[in-house]
């Protein structure tokens, strides 16, 4: 090495970054040139005093203790920051959950359109009723029924679901002149079918309660609640369908 | 990390390095209101990043890290005091008389307050001796090579600033500022 390479290390380097072969190699040098020996001592005493004039700065009595305090002082408000960011969701989804229920509830909705369609079809429906009509009408509402097949749909005045004791209920209304045959088709699903035969409550107030059972699909019947002395006048004149019998006679309106 | 054991952890970062830290500061700042602010939010951000810390060998390094970027934060929005130009000094300084004077703290002070940080930060990290190149480099996001640079150059301000020049005791062709540096 030569002189002008040792004193740019001296310059740009501390002996301890240089890699293994530059130390020796500069030490090796410094220890034959005495002029650069003078330098890097030089060197290395000027480092150390400016070194030591750049570090010598007092440090404040009590700095630590403040630090500390401030430290702690910061979790504690990070800590009620966080609290009250917990509060301020929760308030937020409150409110919003009280916005959404009053949007549904409580602020006026522009009415529906009235599906003039499908009030066409229904009344199409009861203006050319059928058994196997009415089971599909029921069946795109999600009632699997069977419709008792000896009653004449002709007579077809209405029908809908509606609400027995708590249970959702096909009912067919059946009219000829001031009489009237309301047919409930009650599923075993909701209702105990035996216990019907059991319990058939005695004619009143004009009216008369027969029970059918279809001895096929045992899980339906129907409790026919009618006016007039007969419901033969609600059945069609055909001859009844395989699948239906009468397994509970209609006394009551005899 | 729970509350206590966070707790400690920071009361021993504190513990460890606040003198260091605050050292630093007063030497980056250039005064001692300034240098405790820096020092307490240097140490508020720690703990409030307290997870990037991942190897506690490397906890001074990152606390000096966290000071200087607090520092250069301030220092951008109060747009710091003008600094010197370095483009007339070399980067090989003239020889240091023997023997070495005294140097007066303000001195010292104004003369690293006159350094552009990018020069004062690397002097500093320097002779705070724990600090090699690389951690220098690193710190500054800066390449070994210009972190020498700024510091030979930071080196001889200080020098020329400081001290008068020796007499020529020592001296030669290849110790004296070349115009195209290293």
């Amino acid at each position: 090495m030569d002189c002008k390479t040792a004193r740019l290390l001296l310059d740009f380097a501390r002996p301890r970054e240089l890699d293994p072969d530059e130390a020796l190699a500069l030490e090796s040098h410094l220890a034959r040139c005495p002029e650069c020996e003078a330098l890097a001592q030089a060197e290395r005493r000027l480092d150390e005093h400016l070194g030591r004039a750049i570090r010598d700065v007092a440090v404040p009595e009590g700095l630590r203790r403040r630090l500390l305090d401030r430290l702690a002082a910061e979790r504690g408000r990070r800590h009620r920051r966080g609290v009250a960011w917990i509060v301020r969701l929760a308030v937020a989804a409150a409110i919003l959950a009280v916005v959404v229920w009053l949007a549904f509830n409580w602020v006026p909705r522009e009415p529906p359109a009235l599906d003039l369609v499908q009030l066409r079809d229904e009344n199409y429906l009861l203006n050319m009723p059928s058994r196997e009509r009415i089971e599909e009408y029921f069946g795109e509402r999600g009632r699997v029924i069977v419709a008792p097949d000896r009653f004449n749909y002709a007579l077809l005045a209405h029908y809908d679901l509606v609400k027995v004791q708590g249970k959702a209920v096909p009912l067919l209304v059946f009219v000829e002149g001031p009489h009237r045959a309301r047919v409930y088709i009650i599923s075993g699903k909701d209702f105990n079918l035996d216990a019907l035969f059991r319990d058939r409550p005695a004619n009143s107030g004009g009216q008369s309660v027969a029970v059918w059972r279809d001895e096929q699909r045992p899980d339906f019947a129907y409790v026919i609640i009618y006016t007039g002395e007969s419901l033969q006048r609600f059945l069609t004149n055909d001859p009844p369908q395989q699948r239906v019998s009468q397994s509970a006679k209609v006394q009551a309106a005899a | 990390m729970s509350l206590p054991a966070k707790q400690r952890t920071v009361e021993r970062l504190v513990d460890d390095h606040y003198q260091a830290l605050y050292r630093y500061a007063y030497r980056l700042s250039g005064s001692a209101p300034d240098a405790e602010d820096l020092t307490q939010e240097a140490f508020c951000k720690a703990q409030a990043n307290l997870s990037q810390l991942r190897d506690w060998d490397r906890a001074k390094a990152w606390l000096f890290s966290i000071l200087r970027n607090v520092y250069l934060h301030r220092a951008r929005a109060e747009r710091q005091q003008p600094c010197v130009s370095l483009d007339g000094v070399g980067e090989l300084a003239e020889a240091a008389p023997e023997p070495l004077p005294e140097i007066a703290p303000e001195r010292l002070q104004q003369a690293l307050n006159e350094l552009p940080e990018a020069f004062r930060t690397p002097v500093i990290l320097y002779y705070f001796e724990d600090f090699s190149y690389r951690d220098i480099a690193e710190q500054m996001d800066l390449p070994l090579g210009t972190v020498m640079s700024r510091l030979a150059r930071a080196k001889a301000y200080l020098r020329n600033r400081l001290l008068p020049p020796a007499p020529l005791a020592v001296s030669g062709g290849p110790r004296r500022a070349t115009p195209d540096g290293l």
